[in-house]
């Protein structure tokens, strides 16, 4: 039995001024992955290609253990998918939405789809043109959510919404967590999001998957080092040191393989190590992103 | 295949437009009603009014039905739904088609039930239908254009084109002896002038819808 939701293989995908370049990601059944990366990054062009609306050039795509996009209807009907730019039918209530998912997913619980509209405090008989843009995103949401889907790809879906309505989101996505049979992909580039609710993090920029790992690992693998050194010399990156930032003789270094070893080292160099720092999710983020930026543009030198 | 979910999809489409198109519909039926009035000028009136109506109801199938979902954003919503884009495509060209038939339908139907029941000679019945039908290949060209291009400046000047495509029509075939000649008549002549043009015309559709179909085939993601 397969036990991954979803695998990529090897996926490429060319534009004209962006590539998608040799993507490769599993995620296992039952778990909340948070896709991260900048604007541009290649997030949506990648679930978008999960979710079989897109082909890639190449490699390999499959979902619930289905090859995508070959396999798409059958997939999409265990597949809850929400996007930001995703749009309802403006003239339409929320309740002529409901009736039309329900009328095509037999999973559809109306005690839970009840419940979420009490919760996200949507009207039924409001026109969606009425409604704003948090109130979009919780009904399509409302939507996705009481069809029972057994995989969620959700694309920024607390992107433009206030701090209330995005709590709320969260909230419910957090509260997904206890299915411990849902699967959740959600992309974003808030990583105070994705660090509340994930379990898993895979890191994206430029096209390219630059780092996954589990939470706790990425928490626990990287720290901030604030040290004070002996002299101005400049400092060198060493092993699993990724940033340096120094200002005379007083540096702040960045781990991403954080081990008390680090510490001996420096005081063996007659460097004083005044505090070591855990990282939020965001720093992690930006250190890895621009350590991989510089290793790329060194290597185009 | 999935008839399941491009019947809900085109059912769903209906209950968008439907409010349109029977508002097209009772236009259409009031124009041709104008067209009994004994007046040159109403009479006219009426009969620039039921052509406008025709021309009218098949543009807005055409962009809102298939170029505005796309442009708005409402394909997003559409395409996370268990379906393939053949799924989406079919359901586009035959509901967008079979819901511009109800106002073209009852248009039609009227037009020619008052003719018949009027003072109007019966020998404009066989123009009334050619022309009706030209309309309907239009239409499902203009369809198949946006189903093909999802572009709104390109679903309008296909447009533009087949209006102008129209008049050629409506002088081209008053212009046959055959059928000119009896359009003054008290009866309608059905003769075989006609019966060739009306299948030439239902051919035309079949051709165009069946080359749509085929091109779209060979994709298979949505974007």
């Amino acid at each position: 039995m397969n036990e991954l939701a979803i695998q990529l293989e090897n996926v490429s995908k060319h534009f004209n001024y962006f590539d998608l370049n040799n993507i490769n990601l599993t995620l296992p059944k039952g778990q909340i992955m948070g896709f991260v990366g900048a604007n541009g990054a290649g997030k949506s062009t990648t679930i978008r290609i999960i979710m079989g609306l897109m082909q890639a050039d190449s490699g390999k795509t499959t979902v619930l253990g289905q090859e995508m996009p070959k396999l798409q209807a059958q997939v999409k009907h265990n597949v809850g998918y929400s996007s930001e730019e995703m749009k309802l039918y403006g003239g339409k209530d929320l309740g002529w939405h409901m009736e039309f998912i329900k009328s095509i997913y037999p999973g559809w619980d109306d005690n839970y789809a009840n419940e979420l509209l009490h919760r996200f405090d949507l009207n039924l008989e409001q026109k969606i043109k009425q409604f704003s843009k948090g109130q979009h995103i919780k009904a399509q949401l409302l939507l996705v959510l009481a069809r029972k889907p057994k995989l969620l790809v959700l694309d920024e879906p607390t992107t433009g919404l206030d701090p209330m309505a995005r709590q709320e989101v969260n909230n419910e996505l957090a509260l997904i967590l206890k299915d411990e049979e849902r699967t959740v992909l959600f992309s974003s580039h808030n990583t105070a999001d994705v660090e509340k609710i994930s379990d898993q993090i895979t890191f994206i920029d430029r096209g390219s998957i630059i780092d996954t790992n589990d939470k706790e690992t990425f928490l626990e693998n990287w720290r901030r080092i604030q040290v004070e050194l002996p002299s101005n010399h400049p400092m060198v990156l060493m092993g699993n040191i990724v940033q340096i930032e120094q200002d005379g003789r007083l540096a702040s270094v960045i781990s991403n393989q954080f081990c008390p070893s680090i510490l001996e080292a420096y005081q063996q160099q007659n460097i004083k190590v005044l505090a070591v720092e855990n990282m939020s999710l965001e720093e992690i983020f930006l250190a890895n992103v621009n350590h991989r930026r510089q290793a790329q543009n060194i290597g185009a030198k | 295949m999935n008839t399941f979910m491009i019947t809900k999809l085109i059912i769903k489409d209906w209950q968008l437009y439907k409010v349109f198109m029977l508002g097209y519909a009772l236009l259409g039926i009031f124009s041709a009603g104008l067209m009994t009035v004994p007046s040159g000028t109403v009479y006219y009136l009426g009969l620039v009014g039921l052509i406008t109506v025709l021309i009218g109801s098949s543009a807005h199938v055409a962009i809102n039905i298939v170029v505005t979902e796309k442009k708005e954003s409402q394909l997003s919503f559409i395409m996370g739904l268990p379906i393939t884009p053949m799924d989406y495509n079919l359901s586009k060209i035959f509901g967008g088609l079979g819901i511009y038939l109800v106002s073209w339908g009852t248009i039609v139907v009227s037009a020619s039930l008052i003719i018949n029941f009027s003072h109007m000679p019966n020998g404009m019945l066989p123009m009334l239908i050619l022309c009706a039908l030209e309309i309907l290949v239009a239409t499902s060209i203009v369809l198949c254009a946006g189903v093909l291009s999802g572009s709104i400046p390109v679903t309008i000047i296909t447009m533009i084109i087949l209006n102008m495509g129209f008049n050629l029509f409506l002088f081209e075939v008053a212009g046959i002896e055959a059928i000119g000649s009896h359009i003054e008549s008290p009866t309608a002549i059905f003769n075989s002038t006609v019966f060739t043009l009306i299948g030439a015309e239902l051919l035309a559709i079949a051709i165009v819808i069946g080359t749509t179909i085929f091109i779209k085939s060979r994709k298979a993601c949505f974007l």
